[in-house]
Formats: structure tokens, sequence, C-alpha cells
């Protein structure tokens, strides 16, 4: 603290401090249906709820273990696929969703939709995360160049290089395979799609619209469960109850709606996912997008201090506080596009 | 522990001073981060930060190999709504790993460069002090640079010259001594280039930076305020009419001048150290004063001509 | 001010004459000089700097284009140049900053990063020069379709801009420099596909007639048919140039035929015409074109 801010003067706009928000220290996602599972008849819910309720129990009870006799305070979620699929009505869904997960001994306490990763009561989430992203450098980055950043990807490594975009008449580089950073011996390397420009003419104007990708947004859904995004220092995407019948459109419901009464808060220290396998990918693809972040520090200072003093140990990277497990899904759906 | 900075100064690209809402705008680099701003004595805003990653060789004097691996944290500054600054700098911090960690490891530690090697730190600011960078080493210049080209071209600017300055650049280190006084150097490398030394407390380490942007600031003003009146001169030696270029120079950059109004208390001795030598207060009254007699004294002959 | 140097063809003098009036210009005010000839960077011959006479090794204005870094090395002419009677020659001249290319730099994709970049050295570069001129390579160029572009981009409309197109004094070269203007895939077309307004644009262009012949001048060894057949294709070409927009009230000037420049492409000083090395009269048509560029009145709209 500068002593330009000692009480003799102070400003109101000279040093904001982030508003916080209540923090459970688990937020599991209890499993996860395209929007096509959702319209293919009861039988494929059922079948993914059964399995997923053994792993809620023991994912409530490997908590119960971490925290040590403290009551652990859980609450549980489930996003619904309306931003690649807004076409399809809750009306119908939602109360059919509902009843088998109550049938299968699962609660949801939160209903989110992946649209509000997009954008929750009107606050760009997306395109605050994305301008978050800090890609690493390969070895030899000064700073003299602006970051390569093929726009719209992000890798774990530094791509084979490239012979575009140079001078003429200037001897082609040689190939070279892509390459994992910190790699073990081999390379996993991952590039992936965060977003996808589009040039669309609405009346007569051309403008740009950007379609992001499901990875993308489901590393939102994360940052959303883990507490840390803020929108000039106000939380976003906070829960609302809702009451009476369901709406015709997905747009009409909040970005994260409460379903039940007096649940532990939306947002949690950490997160498990219980996903059919299919989602692997995906999450691969989010470990990297986090790991990828230059997080709004304050919150970060803020949330350490908190579990700090509920006696809670909290690994300082963000990747370490979410979890997965993997079940068998519904039916092999690999080769299908997400 | 050593900070290692740059701060670059031009003229806001606009031809008026700009409101301090549209400086907020102006600043809104970063959807939902927040601009900061300070409105007394004058308007001073600043950016969120922004930060990019390095891993490279860091320069030293005399030469040992040494890497460096992390974040450079960059913002940049309006002051008066007239004057941008971009600032980059790197807290340097000594570790005995021997290879490069995993990227989330450096991602969340904004503005910290961890050094590897055997490098000392006196080596290290011998060597950023030296005159032109070595070749491949950090380049906290350009990060400056590109940060103040995406400033100066918003569309909040009308991009209208006003009064045509050079930019200048101010590379400096801080570096924290207990129990000893704060002091400065400060060197006129050349037109544009300067290099500050400051050494400071540990805990007033944080504050070292917006006396180096506070001291770049009255630096470039002092700097511009010297080419205008070598460009009225000029005009008058040829017959030309220096009433425009002075009459900017007067309107845009006098009130600017408040050495230490944004800086820690703590740290105006800095300044008063300063203006002991080599002065830069009464210098610069002065060139205002010679100004503002040409301005007078050329409307005052206007005025007894047509009366003529 | 930003000004550019076009020409249809090469070899029409257009790097040596655009040299000699951004060496002008720097006697009262702060001037840039920037070799955008990128398939062939050589201004650092014509202002005499030995170490940039092909360019300079490395962060010239190439690797800023294609490569990203954000200073492009300049140089101090007065300082860099070998021609002693240059430097001293006014204490209170401008600044004369030439910014090169690089050795064995060579034409570059456009792309829209590049035009970016370009507007943004630009703009940065007019804050702080009274003058930049930019001299483009011949012809239907990466480099002039670049500026162009760039030109036409928001942050660039607040600037005065002016285009200057070089050509000599032949049937051959008014036919192509109007081509280069007015034709397809001219600069106007192409400046208004990226965004110009195109008649603002037209009358932002002048010519520069080139080496032109003092048909008044006495030359003893010509003979009588010799004049006259000169005198008659002269007006022939008075007649063409006007046909192709390219008459008086289009031309920012001209130059004499200059010996001196036949043989080296150089900056001329007043010293060279006090030891009678060349013209008085090339001399002053470099001041003149110096003096009418800046002439806000010349460039009226037509």
């Amino acid at each position: 603290m500068s002593s330009l801010d000692t009480p003799v003067y102070t400003e109101a706009t000279a040093k904001p401090e982030p508003r916080q928000v209540a923090l459970s220290h688990l937020s599991v996602e209890v499993g996860h249906l395209y929007m096509e599972d959702l319209l293919g008849g009861e039988e494929r819910i059922r079948t993914q709820f059964r399995r997923v309720a053994p792993w809620l129990t023991a994912v409530r009870q490997a908590q119960a273990v971490e925290l040590g006799g403290v009551k652990p305070r859980i609450s549980t979620c489930f996003l619904i696929d309306d931003y690649f699929r807004p076409d399809t009505d809750p009306s119908v869904i939602v109360p059919q969703l509902l009843d088998i997960a109550a049938e299968c001994g699962i609660q949801i306490d939160y209903l989110a939709r992946e649209a509000g990763c997009h954008e929750a009561e009107r606050v760009p989430l997306a395109e605050v995360t994305a301008a978050m992203l800090l890609p690493e450098p390969p070895v030899g980055t000064t700073g003299s160049r602006p970051p390569v950043q093929d726009s719209g990807w992000l890798c774990n490594g530094e791509r084979s290089p490239d012979n575009t975009g140079r001078q003429a008449m200037m001897p082609a580089v040689a190939w070279a395979p892509a390459e994992e950073f910190g790699k073990r011996n081999h390379s996993i390397f991952l590039d992936v799609e965060l977003w996808k420009d589009q040039t669309v003419t609405v009346d007569g104007v051309r403008r740009v619209e950007r379609k992001w990708s499901c990875p993308f947004l489901a590393a939102v859904w994360q940052l959303v469960r883990l507490g840390q995004l803020r929108y000039a220092g106000e939380p976003v995407a906070q829960p609302q109850p809702w009451s009476g019948s369901w709406p015709r459109h997905w747009r009409d419901l909040p970005a994260v709606v409460q379903l039940s009464e007096r649940p532990q808060p939306f947002s949690a220290y950490r997160t498990a996912s219980i996903l059919p396998k299919t989602y692997l990918k995906i999450e691969h693809a989010v470990t990297v997008i986090l790991d990828h972040l230059d997080l709004d520090d304050a919150v970060v200072a803020q949330t350490a201090r908190r579990a700090e003093a509920e006696g809670l140990r909290l690994p300082a990277q963000l990747t370490d506080r979410v979890a997965h497990v993997f079940i068998e899904p519904a039916e092999s759906r690999a080769e299908r596009a997400w | 522990m050593v900070i290692l900075g740059e701060v670059r100064t031009s003229l806001l690209h606009n031809s008026l001073p700009l409101p301090r809402d549209a400086v907020a705008d102006l600043l809104s680099l970063r959807p939902g981060r927040q601009v900061t701003a300070t409105d007394r004595p004058i308007n001073r805003t600043v950016s969120p930060e922004t930060v990019i990653g390095v891993d490279c060789a860091i320069a030293s004097e005399p030469r040992v190999r040494a890497r460096g691996i992390g974040t450079v944290a960059a913002h940049a500054v309006v002051v008066g709504g007239l004057v941008a600054q971009a600032s980059a700098r790197v807290r340097l911090e000594w570790t005995a790993d021997r290879e490069r960690k995993p990227w989330a490891h450096y991602a969340r530690r904004r503005g910290v460069v961890e050094v590897l090697g055997g490098v000392t730190a006196e080596q290290v600011l011998a060597g950023y002090h030296r005159p032109g960078r070595q070749a491949d080493t950090m380049d906290l210049g350009a990060v400056c640079q590109r940060l103040l080209t995406q400033v100066q071209g918003r569309p909040q600017l009308d991009h209208r010259t006003g009064l045509r300055t050079r930019p200048t650049s101010l590379r400096w280190t801080a570096v924290a001594r207990e129990d000893e006084r704060p002091s400065v150097r400060l060197h006129i490398d050349d037109e544009v280039q300067r290099t500050l030394q400051v050494v400071v407390p540990p805990d007033l380490l944080g504050e070292a930076a917006r006396f180096c942007e506070d001291l770049a600031l009255h630096d470039w003003l002092y700097t511009a305020l010297g080419n205008v009146v070598g460009q009225a001169e000029r005009d008058m030696a040829i017959g030309a009419d220096p009433m425009g270029v002075l009459n900017a120079a007067l309107s845009l950059l006098v009130r600017l001048w408040m050495p230490g109004a944004h800086v820690d208390l703590a740290l105006r001795p800095l300044w008063q150290e300063l203006e002991t030598t080599p002065g830069f207060t009464e210098s610069w009254d002065r060139q205002v004063a010679w100004m503002r007699d040409q301005v007078s004294m050329r409307t005052l002959s206007a005025l007894q001509e047509a009366r003529h | 001010m930003l000004v550019f140097a076009s020409s249809d063809k090469g070899g029409t003098g257009r790097s040596v004459t655009s040299c000699n009036i951004a060496f002008h210009l720097a006697q009262r005010d702060d001037v840039a000089y920037l070799d955008f000839d990128f398939g062939s960077p050589t201004a650092g011959a014509i202002f005499d700097i030995p170490r940039a006479e092909r360019g300079i090794e490395r962060d010239g204005l190439h690797t800023y284009f294609t490569d990203g870094i954000t200073d492009p090395r300049h140089l101090d002419v007065w300082h860099a140049t070998d021609r002693a009677d240059l430097r001293g020659a006014n204490v209170r001249a401008g600044r004369l900053s030439f910014y090169p290319g690089e050795m064995g730099g060579a034409e570059f994709a456009i792309s829209d990063t590049a035009t970016t970049r370009c507007a943004e050295l630009l703009t940065r570069l007019d804050q702080e020069y009274s003058v930049c001129v930019v001299d483009l390579s011949a012809g239907r160029s990466t480099a002039l379709e670049m500026v162009l572009a760039a030109t036409a981009q928001p942050m660039m409309r607040a600037i005065t801009t002016r285009w200057l197109v070089f050509h000599r004094w032949t049937r051959q070269h008014i036919v192509a420099a109007h081509g280069l203007v007015y034709g397809e895939r001219g600069i106007v077309e192409i400046g208004a596909s990226a965004g110009h307004d195109p008649e603002a644009l037209r009358d932002a262009i002048r010519f520069v007639r080139i080496a032109v012949p003092n048909l008044k001048e006495h030359n003893p060894g010509q003979t009588a048919a010799q004049a006259t057949w000169l005198f008659t294709y002269d007006e022939e070409l008075r007649k063409l140039a006007v046909d192709k927009r390219l008459g008086k009230s289009r031309v920012l000037g001209m130059t004499p035929v200059e010996p001196v420049l036949q043989y080296r492409e150089q900056l001329i000083s007043d010293s060279d015409v006090s030891t009678k090395i060349a013209n008085h009269a090339t001399v002053e048509a470099f001041r003149e074109l110096a003096a009418r560029l800046s002439d806000d009145a010349v460039w009226e709209g037509m």
C-alpha cells in the first residue's frame, strides 16, 4: 500500500478491489449429455445418470477425507449444450432431465447454459477469458517480436516452422516436427482451436462473427465454477433462482439457474467433473487453456487468503484444483465431431 | 532484489487533450479488467497490466551465460489526457533450477523473471545499463513500443498531431537495499535515450516504477520543450513565424509540469536530489518564461503595427 | 506530411530526386526518408553513407515488415554521410533521418499484418517528423499496394498525404506514368478499392518531370533541322501530357538535364554548384520542388 492511499487523501477509482463470491469446497459436474442424447429418449439419460451416481458418492467421500472432519460444502451442477444447439426447447428437456436425475438419486443444485459461458447477463465471458491468454514462449523469446500467435489457436509446444510471409528469394526453412514444451522424452503436442472468425452479412452490412470452440467455453465453465472470473471487479454468471414454468427458449433463462433450495455455493475452491470418456480430449484442451492464462491476480490472492483463513490446503496451480472422473459413454460416439 | 524496467513516453496522437472518460476508454485494453485513475493534482490513468512470456539470455557485464524465464508486465499510462507512456518491467528472482518448469508456474507470477545461471545482480545491472542492447537478450523496449503503438492506434484518438515531438525512452533499474537512504542516478545517453539507477529500501521497491514513470514524463516534457525552443529559433533565423509552435507548446505542455505529484511520499526525496543537480524545475521555468516573452513581444509588435 | 515517391519505370531519377527534395526540406524541418524500394534498397548510396550503400545488415525496414521488430534502425544523415560539405553546412538545419532497407533484402508478400505495421510506422513517424519521404519501388509494386492500403486506414485519414509520380520527358514515359496513375490496376483504381476517395486521391497526386532538356539554351553543336525537330517534338509531348492528364496543373515541377546525375546519383549541394561541378539550375529545381511540395496552395483541389 502506498502512502498516496493513506486516509489523508483517497480517490474512488484509484485502487479497485474485486468483489468476493461465496465458495463451496467442491463443485461437482454430474455428467454431460449432447443435445441429441437429451432429445434421444429417456433411456440414454437414465443410463448416464445411473453411471454417474456411484462416482458422485465417491467424490463426496473423497472430499470429506481431504477435509478431515470439517463438514464439506459441495454443490452439484449440470451444463446444457445450448451454444451449438439453441434451437431446442427447455420446457421439454429440463423437466425430463431433472426427473430422471432425481430418480437416480442425483440432486442437481445448479443448471448452467454453455451459451452463458460465451455471454452471461451481457458480460462477454469468452472475450474476457480470451484477453487473459498468455502463450508459452519458445526458448529464445526476448520480447523483441510480437508473440507468435496463430489467432484463434493455442498450443502446448512449438509448431513446425512455417514458410509463409517471408521475403522473396529466401531459402526455405527445413521441416521439423512440432514439439511439446517440457516433454518427457517424447512429445504429446496439442494445438487447440479456440475460436473461428467468419465474415457474415447481416442486412447488407459485413461483420466478423466469432464462434467459440467447445473446449474454450469449457475452460470458461471451469473458471466460473472456480470463482476466478470478474468483470470490472464484479462477479459474473451468478446463479439466479427460477420458479414457475420453463421457457420455450434457452436464452430466456439466466446463465446459471439455481434449482434446489438453499444449496451450497455454486463456485468452489475445487471442481470435479464426472463425464463420459468422449470428453477426455476436450478436458485435455481445457487443461492446456487453463495453464496458459494470466488470471486476475487480485482474485487469485483473495481466494488463497480465504482458503488459508479456512485452514484449507489449496494448490497454487489452477489445474491442480480441477479433477475428472471419466465414465463409459452412453453409446460409442467417438467418431462424432463435437 | 532487482527490478529492470523501461518507460517510453510520447505525445498522445490527438489534436487536443482527451477528456478523462475518453482516456479511461482509451486505456481499457483488456476486457473486464479495470483501468485505474487518480484525478489530483492532475489526471493520471493507468491501463490494466498486460503480460508476455519470455525465455532468453539476460544481458550482463562482463558477459556471463544467464537465462531468464518468466513474464514481462507492462501497462500504459496517460497523464493530463495528453502524454502517453508505456512502462514494462520485470522483477528478477534467482533460482537454482537448471531447466524450465511447466508454464503455469510462470504464468501465475506476473512480471517475475527467474534467473538461471551463475550471473550476479551487479553483472545484470551493469549489462542492462550498457548503451545498446546486447543481441538476443530481453527486450523491454520492444514490449513498450508495441503497447505504445497499440494505444496510439486506438479509435478514441483523432490522430491529428498538435505538436511535433520526439518520443523518449528511459531504461531503469531499481535495487532494494536495507538500511540505505533512497538514491537516484540519471544519465542522458543521447537525445532520446536515458538510463536511471534507483536504490530504495525493500518495502518501497514496488513504488519505484511509479517514480521512474514520473521522471520519464518530466524528462520528456523537458526534452520536448527544448526542441520547441530550437524549432522556434530556427523559424526566427529564416524569418518564419514561430508563434504556432510556441503557442502549441505553451497551451499543451506547460500545465503538466508537477514533479513528484504522483510519487510515493517516501520517494519524493529522490526528486529533490534531481532538482539540485541537474536542476529540472528552475530551468524549465526559464524556458517557459522565454517562450512567453517571445509570444508577448510578438503580439505587442503586431498590435503596434496594426495601429500604424 | 507524408510524401510517396513513385514511378512506373525504373531509371527515372525517382530516388535521387526525392533524396534531394528531402535534403532541401531538412534545411528547416525535421525530415525522415524511408527506403521502401524493397527489391533494391540503395538510397544509402545517394546520401553517400558507405555502411548503408546497399542497405544495412540487420534490423532495417525489411525485418520491420516481415519479422515484427518494433524499431527499424535509422541513421542521422548529417553524421553518417561521407560528404564533408553536407555536415555543418547549416547549423540550424532540421534532422534528416534515413530509414534504410537491408542488404540482400527482397520484396515480400503483402499481408494485413504488413499493412497494419506500415500504417503504424508512418503514423508514428508523422508525429515526430514534419515530412516523411517514402521512396517506393518502380511500377505496381508490393510497396505501392501496401502504402495505398495503409493510408486508407482510419488512423491515417487525418494525415496530409501527397503522391509524386516521376517520369522522364519521353513519349513512353508519359504513357507509362499515365498508366500507373489512371490505368487499370493503377494508383487511383487500387487506392479506391482499398478505401480511398478516388477524387481526393487524384487531387493528391502530382507529376515530376525529370531531365527535361532546356530548348531555349543555345547549343552550338546543333543544326537548324535538329532544333526545329526538337521544338516540334517537345510541343507534341506537351499535347500528349495534357491529353494524358499529366498537364501543367498536375505538375509539381521539373528538373533539368544534369550531367553529374547522369554519372552518379547523389545529393547536389550548393558547394557542388560553387565548384561549378553541378548546374545552378539543378539545385534551384530541387529547391523549388521542395518548396512547392509543402505549399498548400499548390495542392488545392482541381
